[in-house]
């Protein structure tokens, strides 16, 4: 696992409530960027894909390029999907674990996928060649 | 784990936690509305981003098309 994703399962093993949210803001800052980085590299590699295409005038393999590429992205939307289904959900977690309702134990297995979806981000920016924040 | 695996998980926490919630004195309404909220902001996430890839698609298609349009200057 990475550094990051280890950090943030120290974080979680100190079990408490303000260390899990400070977490799963920091989670949310990267998939923040992550997000912006993704949005401004496929615009510029769509444009650069198209541009060159249409200087060559091979309007048929730049269309091919741009479908490739548009299918080639798609796991980079689930990764951003899942990471951000699982941020969406943390603070209810917590707030139930606080309120009683939950087990604070339950917050390890929680960061722990916060971590993972986060890690599953990287790897499918990284496949790609986006650079990671 | 993959994106399933991912949401599967998620699931069955949560699944776990609404019914320890409901035995704890939770009510239902209280529960549903905390998933709501939850559903609801990954999706309007999800939609802001294919909204800016739409556009991105948009953009790169006019670029061929418009170049399309004005034609190969080198063929006869």
């Amino acid at each position: 696992m990475r550094l990051w994703a280890g950090a943030l399962l120290f974080v979680a093993c100190a079990s408490s409530a303000d260390h899990a949210r400070q977490a799963v803001a920091t989670g949310e800052q990267f998939i923040s960027a992550a997000v912006a980085s993704f949005e401004r590299y496929d615009h510029d590699h769509q444009v650069d894909l198209a541009r060159k295409a249409a200087a060559s005038h091979n309007f048929d393999a730049g269309a091919k390029e741009l479908a490739e590429w548009r299918a080639k992205r798609a796991p980079v939307r689930q990764a951003l999907f899942d990471a951000q289904a699982v941020l969406a959900a943390a603070p209810s977690v917590i707030t139930l674990c606080e309120a009683g309702a939950r087990s604070k134990g339950a917050l390890v297995p929680l960061l722990a996928q916060v971590a993972a979806s986060i890690d599953q981000v990287r790897q499918a920016l990284k496949a790609l060649g986006v650079d990671i924040p | 784990m993959n994106g399933i695996g991912i949401a599967l998980e998620l699931l069955r926490e949560l699944a776990e936690i609404c019914e320890d919630a409901y035995t704890k004195g939770h009510t239902s309404q209280e529960i549903s509305e905390a998933l709501r909220v939850h559903y609801e902001k990954a999706a309007a996430a999800v939609r802001s981003l294919d909204r800016v890839l739409a556009d991105n698609d948009a953009e790169a298609d006019a670029i061929l098309k418009d170049a399309k349009a004005d034609g190969d200057p080198t063929k006869p």
